[in-house]
């Protein structure tokens, strides 16, 4: 399948802070791929490359057969751009930016933004610095659509919305992605969410990428069991089986890609006396908490 | 491409413009009465003498005018576009970053030009009623400078607010003022005669600053 993005060898640093090391990711034409990871991670960062504002210390990414460090205004065209807490030019109202936007895009549907517009209880001449962030979210979202580009890139799109406008913003991207073949990357803090939404995950922890795969293969293979120990000073190595653990009193949750039998023979042979030993089913929230820590 | 950057330009610093007109003439309208007054209540001798061996400018009060013009147009445009760095929504619009860049600023030239040549008019040409074309000519050399000293604080405002780096920002603005400053050096009427042209060329240069801003900017300095 073809690749709407490829990104090569990424490394960036902030002066000697590295960001990421030779990081290397691609998007397939009509996918979602959610990029997972704590504040400082490098989500935003790997935005900013994608869209140019940033240069890598070294690498590339290639977007849609062009280097994100020059893109020419046709490429530009093709990628939706949706900035962090829904930023827009808010010092305009709705119909003002439609106007402002239909300028630069020859093939702007102006009825898919004034569709979503319709649901809003906004006035037309209300400016979207009054708005709600949920009513900004729809603002930029309808922006979007209305471009219709080839790409959509959202960075943190669930910032500031409340569940209800959450609900309705990932239902509406999903099905207009799946209906129309788009391209979607997408950071977001709220986990929950992106379990409906993406396709394949990408998980950053600080310096590395722990996890890349598509979230089915990443949630029926990550595993957590729980078990009590009878000595609660025990530690394990991670690294091997042990992707992580954590400790709460004589209580053990262990993340591993291995299974049941596996993480037994383990503990066996460490000589760790455990019982209560079970499988716990997790969310992709509870998945993503399992692999990077709590902390 | 062009009608919808100036829209959005226009919407941004269309009060701020209709502000600027109204204090410049404000201004000038107190500048004429109290000229009317020198002619016919108070010391009319006196106040030719000192226009006249003095090189006393008596319209004074509009010194620093064009130059807050500059400034307060430059910072209606450029403010929106750095907060919540909005500059990348400007930036990730289908044309060349520089153009994008080039645009705004050609808009707010075209704004501060106009503003200007009509405050220019409104400033010179009712002073031919009260004075000969000697005296005319010697005031519309006296505020070329202002007015020059405006548009170059008006890239250099558009420069300092795009800059990313507060220690740059604060190098920038003390480049400025050591460069308006100059503007305002002398307060002898027509003192700049033979000076405002090379200083012309030196504002014509700075009018590309922007661009300087906003290649840093794409090259990720935050």
């Amino acid at each position: 399948m073809e690749n709407i993005v490829e990104c090569r060898n990424l490394t960036h640093y902030y002066g000697n802070k590295m960001v990421y090391e030779d990081l290397n990711f691609n998007i397939k034409k009509g996918s979602i791929l959610g990029l997972l990871g704590k504040n400082g991670t490098g989500k935003t960062t790997t935005i900013n490359i994608l869209n140019g504002y940033l240069t890598p210390r070294s690498g590339e990414c290639i977007i849609l057969g062009e280097n994100s460090k020059n893109l020419s205004p046709y490429v530009k065209s093709q990628i939706g751009y949706l900035i962090e807490n829904h930023v827009q030019y808010a010092f305009m109202n709705i119909y003002q930016i439609e106007k402002f936007y239909s300028g630069f895009y020859p093939n702007w549907k102006r009825e898919a933004y004034y569709d979503l517009m319709a649901k809003l209880k906004v006035t037309p001449k209300q400016k979207i610095s009054t708005m709600s962030c949920g009513q900004r979210s729809q603002v930029a979202l309808g922006l979007i659509l209305a471009q219709d580009p080839e790409l959509l890139v959202l960075d943190d799109f669930t910032m500031g919305l409340d569940p209800g406008y959450r609900r309705l913003f990932i239902d509406y991207l999903r099905n207009y992605a799946k209906a129309e073949g788009k391209t979607v990357f997408t950071t977001s803090h709220i986990i929950q969410d992106m379990e409906r939404l993406i396709d394949e995950c990408i998980v950053f922890d600080y310096n590395k990428v722990l996890v890349y795969m598509p979230v089915k293969e990443f949630m029926s293979t990550f595993k957590q069991f729980n078990f009590e120990v009878t000595n609660p000073d025990v530690e394990f190595e991670k690294g091997g089986l042990v992707e992580n653990y954590e400790k709460i009193d004589s209580t053990i949750e262990l993340y591993t890609y291995s299974r049941a039998n596996e993480v037994e023979s383990y503990l066996a042979s460490l000589g760790i006396a455990y019982s209560n030993f079970r499988e716990v089913p997790m969310t992709l929230e509870d998945a993503f908490i399992g692999l990077t820590g709590k902390y | 491409m062009w009608k919808s950057m100036f829209y959005k330009e226009w919407i941004k610093i269309r009060l701020v413009f209709w502000l600027s007109l109204a204090i410049g003439a404000i201004a000038i309208l107190g500048i004429y009465l109290n000229v009317r007054h020198s002619f016919i209540i108070a010391n009319a001798h006196e106040f030719w003498d000192g226009i006249i061996n003095k090189m006393y400018i008596y319209f004074n009060l509009f010194k620093f005018i064009p130059l807050g013009i500059g400034v307060i147009i430059g910072l209606a445009q450029f403010i929106p576009e750095v907060k919540q760095r909005r500059i990348k929504l400007t930036l990730h619009l289908p044309l060349n970053e520089e153009k994008a860049g080039l645009k705004m600023v050609i808009f707010g030239v075209i704004c501060l030009v106009a503003l200007y040549l009509t405050l220019f008019a409104l400033l010179i040409f009712p002073g031919r009623y009260y004075f000969p074309y000697e005296v005319i000519a010697l005031s519309a050399s006296t505020v070329i400078p202002w007015f020059s000293a405006g548009l170059a604080a008006y890239f250099l405002t558009g420069m300092i607010t795009i800059e990313p780096l507060w220690k740059y920002k604060v190098f920038y603005a003390l480049l400025a003022f050591s460069f308006v400053h100059l503007f305002f050096q002398s307060p002898i009427a027509g003192a700049y005669k033979y000076a405002w042209l090379p200083f012309l060329g030196i504002i014509l240069l700075m009018s590309m600053s922007i661009l300087f801003s906003i290649y840093r900017f794409r090259k990720g300095e935050m």
